[in-house]
């Protein structure tokens, strides 16, 4: 008796992507109405920062895209003349990862928000 | 009967993420001051080294790296991360340097396939 083809069945991947789009503007619209006016300030901007990162996180998750891992990294920093560089590299499946980012200024700061998306099986 | 893991394969160890990460800043940009021109070429150089030793532990995870190299220079700057994962496999590592002329913070999450 024959076996069947010993062959994998390519991973079947996401059902459903992660919408990135959705994601940009949220990132728009949660740095933009929390930061708007918002002049730098050592402690607020401390408080602002994990408090961004928390909503954009559960912003997302409403989205309800299933399998999803997120990580949510948000800078918030003073502009003062000084220059800066920030990267970041992932070490992931590009078919079904991927990230989202935005960058939001005012007179006296800036704020920097990444959402990663990891799929899990 | 015990019969959990002992969890060092397959669990993110800070301690090993976090020396990495210090040996990849250092060979990247310890003893350097402050470059405009370079900085592109540092924060690359010490991403990609720490995500290269990292997949040389051969562990099971997907990894995000974020590195930020900022010129001294009296300004304030505050990062904060929020992750919707398993907290019992998943896990994060951040290291902060400085010298006299800059800052560099290096954060590296790790997701358990």
């Amino acid at each position: 008796m024959h076996g069947g083809t010993a062959g994998r069945h390519p991973p079947p991947g996401p059902s459903k992507r992660f919408p990135v789009a959705a994601v940009d503007a949220i990132l728009k619209d949660v740095l933009g109405s929390y930061l708007r006016e918002q002049p730098y300030e050592a402690a607020r901007c401390r408080d602002m920062a994990k408090d961004i990162a928390e909503i954009i996180k559960a912003r997302v998750k409403d989205l309800m895209i299933p399998r999803y891992k997120i990580v949510v990294v948000t800078h918030i920093g003073q502009l003062n003349e000084q220059s800066m560089q920030i990267g970041s590299r992932c070490l992931w499946d590009p078919a079904s990862d991927t990230f989202s980012s935005y960058v939001f200024k005012n007179a006296s700061l800036f704020a920097l928000a990444n959402v990663y998306a990891v799929y899990f099986e | 009967m015990d019969d959990f893991q002992s969890g060092d394969e397959t669990s993110f160890v800070v301690d090993e993420v976090s020396s990495i990460i210090k040996e990849a800043i250092e060979s990247a940009i310890g003893g350097n001051a402050y470059q405009h021109s370079k900085v592109n070429q540092w924060t690359t150089s010490v991403v990609e080294q720490t995500l290269s030793q990292l997949t040389k532990l051969g562990k099971p995870f997907k990894y995000i790296v974020t590195c930020v190299i900022m010129q001294k220079n009296g300004a304030g700057l505050h990062t904060a991360s929020s992750c919707f994962w398993d907290n019992s496999s998943d896990g994060t590592c951040t290291v902060r340097w400085e010298n006299k002329t800059m800052y560099c913070i290096v954060s590296a999450f790790g997701l358990a396939i």
